[in-house]
């Protein structure tokens, strides 16, 4: 059930009137509620997807269990391995099987019968909710949290719906005990979950959706339009990925406000960054905090490259963790090139420089502000936006030459989307003004009057409806 | 506390649900092709003996007001084998005195993708047919017209108010109204005509496309001949130009596909395709004929099916 369609319109509503109404009495009855409600959620998908979930919930509610339980370090390593190699290895099936194969294929020049290649589908979420439940085994492993006594509260928290198919990827120190707190409606926190929602809906439907537009026809046949043009729709994706995705998440944050939780901010304004580095400490913040908590520090740390330098092992790790994160999207090259290419200028930016005297970071320098700083973020993040959205490493490079090489003058501009434009432009600046809160109607009771606040919600839900298309899947989706 | 909270979002989306009911109400209302043809539909769904599938080719080129027996005329644009076989399937069982089906057989009609990506055209065949043509998930939001394709309708509200709609209907959702025809705004200067470019469809070959297509007009012609329905394969006319420009490979699929489903079936071919007694007066433009060709059209069409 995606969040943008009037399935899910008819599902929330009646949810939260259960929840609140039947299940106020007591925490088991919510809980209950809620499995029901975020297994009826994930199973109108496929309902097969139930069983993996279930499995995986099971197997690392268990290896859990034991690691705490167990008596020796090796028997806790044991156990850890086994849930690792149960969540990997169906990360693996799913998603990285087919894509091993065809490269082993090419690499050996082997005949094209040589592996039968699988004929199955990627779970929705199936990364979000492996890394959460990865995140849960290893923090019980590190004696950071105790393991859950409670199956239904850790089912609940693997399959929490409305983060369960693309995120936050949450911590089991932050969302579990959630589940154990008596949660009481609180008027203010639902009112504010439903205009996050509701700014979510906005950005998803009416920018994302409608920029997505030009996205598509630019990226499609790049040979059709100028360079001026091609260059304007790898900015438009830069802005789709990020309506796209932080719709998604607001709409996320705000569904559970509306049921008393807390999740964690995922986005703050990245493209604001003066960094490459400062970027991703604003992008996908959950998934790249998981990396660096369980790739990035354990490998630093690890004592097996004792012989390596300090800083040989920070670059390596940086390589590996931004390989690691470009692979997460998905089983295809450009995905490992987008995360390498941000690796190595990460890498780059944390060197050494000397600013009015003083030793600091490069990316720390950057950070300041200097002017040209967000001009060099913003040009490397759409060039490597490119590999991200192409197909193929020789398409994304195709687009780039296209920019250079185009016999249709540059100055042959195409909007594509006409006035819709417009909507990209008032997210921009709603978001900027509004920079301070999580999301821009945060707080809004302080700036306008009821009628003017009230004026605007009717705007943004004339625009949903107005200007929304057939319904379009979140991008991030399918990783 | 909750019970004021769920007070507030009913006062808040109270005005929300009042101004759309007034667009669906004013959307379902406007005088549409398809509206048109449904009310025609429903008023003599009992006497309905030619059912008339397929294109904006045959949209055109089809003016029941010329047919002796009562006649809907179905053909929509982009309309393909797979919607005009979902079509028959669910309309012929409520139409009892059907007895004539007819459907082309174009240039186009082989290579161009088959159950197209969503598009307003599955939720009008769902709103005035009560019809399901696509395979495509129906949404919730797909049992309101105004916002299954909220840009479309939009678009159809603001002609209607302006007077843009250039719609003149004959009683069977016929138009007749050639103001935004291409020939008609080029004057039907031939000289001016022969220098524009040519929409041909499919610019290219899909091979891939070739054997699904070809599956369901056989499925509409076993269907057919399974319930005694007499078949007539239409081929409607086409400007010399226009012929000009086909692709000989695409052309020879499509008649040996001809050849071999009337060679199996039981059918009445009609090609007029290949006739000269079309003028440029007679087309809308390189493949859809204007009012005048449609009449010159439907008489012939009537003489053979009497």
């Amino acid at each position: 059930m995606l969040f943008n369609s009037f399935d899910f319109g008819l599902f929330l509503p009646i949810v939260f009137i259960l929840y609140w109404i039947l299940g106020r009495k007591r925490i088991q009855g919510q809980n209950l509620l809620l499995l029901g409600a975020s297994y009826f959620f994930y199973g109108v998908w496929d309902w097969r997807f139930l069983l993996l979930i279930l499995a995986s919930s099971l197997v690392d509610f268990y290896a859990a269990t034991y690691i705490a339980k167990a008596k020796t370090q090796k028997r806790k390593r044991l156990w850890l391995y086994g849930s690792l190699s149960w969540n990997l290895g169906v990360l693996f099936v799913f998603k990285y099987y087919n894509f091993f194969l065809d490269n082993l294929k090419s690499l050996f020049e082997l005949p094209e019968n040589t592996f039968t290649t699988l004929d199955i589908i990627i779970p929705v979420g199936l990364s979000f909710y492996t890394f959460q439940t990865i995140g849960y085994t290893l923090d019980v492993y590190r004696k950071k949290i105790e393991p859950s006594q409670d199956l239904l509260k850790f089912l609940c928290f693997v399959s929490f719906f409305p983060q369960l198919v693309a995120g936050p990827i949450e911590r089991a120190s932050k969302l579990l005990p959630q589940f154990s707190k008596q949660r009481t409606f609180k008027f203010d926190k639902a009112k504010d979950g439903l205009r996050q929602v509701l700014w979510g809906l906005f950005k998803k439907i009416v920018v994302a959706d409608n920029i997505g537009v030009a996205v598509f026809a630019i990226y499609n046949h790049p040979e059709n339009y100028g360079s001026l043009t091609i260059i304007y729709g790898a900015f438009l994706f830069l802005f789709q990925l990020y309506a796209d995705f932080s719709g998604y998440s607001d709409i996320a944050i705000g569904t559970a406000k509306l049921f008393g939780f807390d999740l964690s901010t995922n986005f703050k304004l990245p493209y604001l960054a003066n960094s490459v580095t400062g970027f991703w400490q604003r992008w996908h913040i959950t998934l790249s905090k998981w990396f660096q908590d369980y790739v990035y520090v354990p490998f630093v740390r690890w004592n097996t490259f004792n012989s390596l330098s300090k800083s040989t092992k920070k670059v390596v790790g940086l390589l590996l963790t931004m390989g690691l994160i470009g692979l997460w999207h998905g089983a295809n090259w450009t995905y490992l090139a987008f995360g390498l290419l941000h690796g190595v200028l990460i890498i780059l930016e944390g060197t050494t420089i000397t600013s009015k005297g003083k030793k600091i970071k490069l990316y720390q320098w950057l950070e300041t502000g200097v002017f040209w700083s967000k001009f060099y973020t913003v040009t490397f993040l759409v060039v490597s936006l490119i590999f991200f959205r192409a197909s193929t490493l020789d398409k994304a490079v195709v687009m780039l030459k296209e920019i250079v090489t185009q016999n249709i003058p540059f100055y042959e501009f195409d909007l594509i989307i006409d006035k819709k434009i417009i909507f990209l432009l008032l997210m921009i600046i709603i978001e900027v003004w509004r920079k301070k809160y999580t999301h821009p109607f945060m707080n809004l009771e302080g700036v306008f009057p009821k009628i003017v606040r009230w004026s605007i919600y009717y705007f943004i839900i004339f625009a949903i409806i107005r200007y929304g298309r057939p319904q379009e899947e979140f991008i991030y989706f399918q990783f | 506390m909750i019970k004021k909270f769920l007070i507030q979002v009913c006062i808040f989306l109270i005005p929300v649900i009042i101004g759309y009911a007034i667009v669906e109400n004013y959307t379902r209302n406007l005088p549409l092709t398809p509206k048109v043809k449904a009310d025609f539909y429903k008023k003599y769904q009992d006497t309905i003996e030619i059912l008339v599938l397929g294109a904006s080719q045959n949209r055109d080129a089809i003016n029941p007001e010329f047919l002796s027996q009562k006649t809907l005329n179905l053909a929509f644009p982009d309309q393909d084998y797979y919607v005009s076989s979902k079509l028959l399937e669910q309309l012929a069982p409520t139409l009892p005195s059907l007895k004539t089906v007819i459907i082309p057989i174009s240039y186009g009609h082989f290579e161009t993708a088959p159950n197209q990506k969503e598009t307003w055209k599955n939720s009008m065949y769902r709103h005035y047919f009560g019809t399901k043509v696509s395979e495509k998930f129906t949404y919730f939001k797909d049992n309101f017209l105004y916002i299954s394709f909220p840009n479309y309708y939009s678009a159809k509200i603001r002609d209607h108010r302006n007077g843009e709609s250039h719609l003149d209907f004959n009683e069977f959702g016929y138009n007749n109204d050639v103001s935004t025809a291409i020939f008609q705004k080029l004057k039907y200067d031939s000289i001016v005509i022969a220098g524009q470019p040519i929409h041909i469809t499919p610019p290219q070959p899909n091979l891939g496309f070739v054997a699904e297509n070809a599956e369901k007009l056989e499925a509409i012609l076993k269907y057919c001949n399974a319930h005694n329905y007499k078949v007539i394969l239409i081929e409607t006319p086409t400007t010399t130009r226009f012929k000009e420009q086909r692709i000989p490979e695409v052309l020879y699929r499509k008649d040996s596909i001809r050849s071999v489903v009337t060679a199996i079936y039981k059918m009445r071919y009609i090609e007029a395709d290949s006739t000269q007694k079309y003028y440029l007066k007679d087309y809308r433009d390189d493949n859809h004929l204007s009012p005048q060709g449609a009449e010159k059209f439907t008489k012939r069409l009537n003489k053979i099916i009497e």
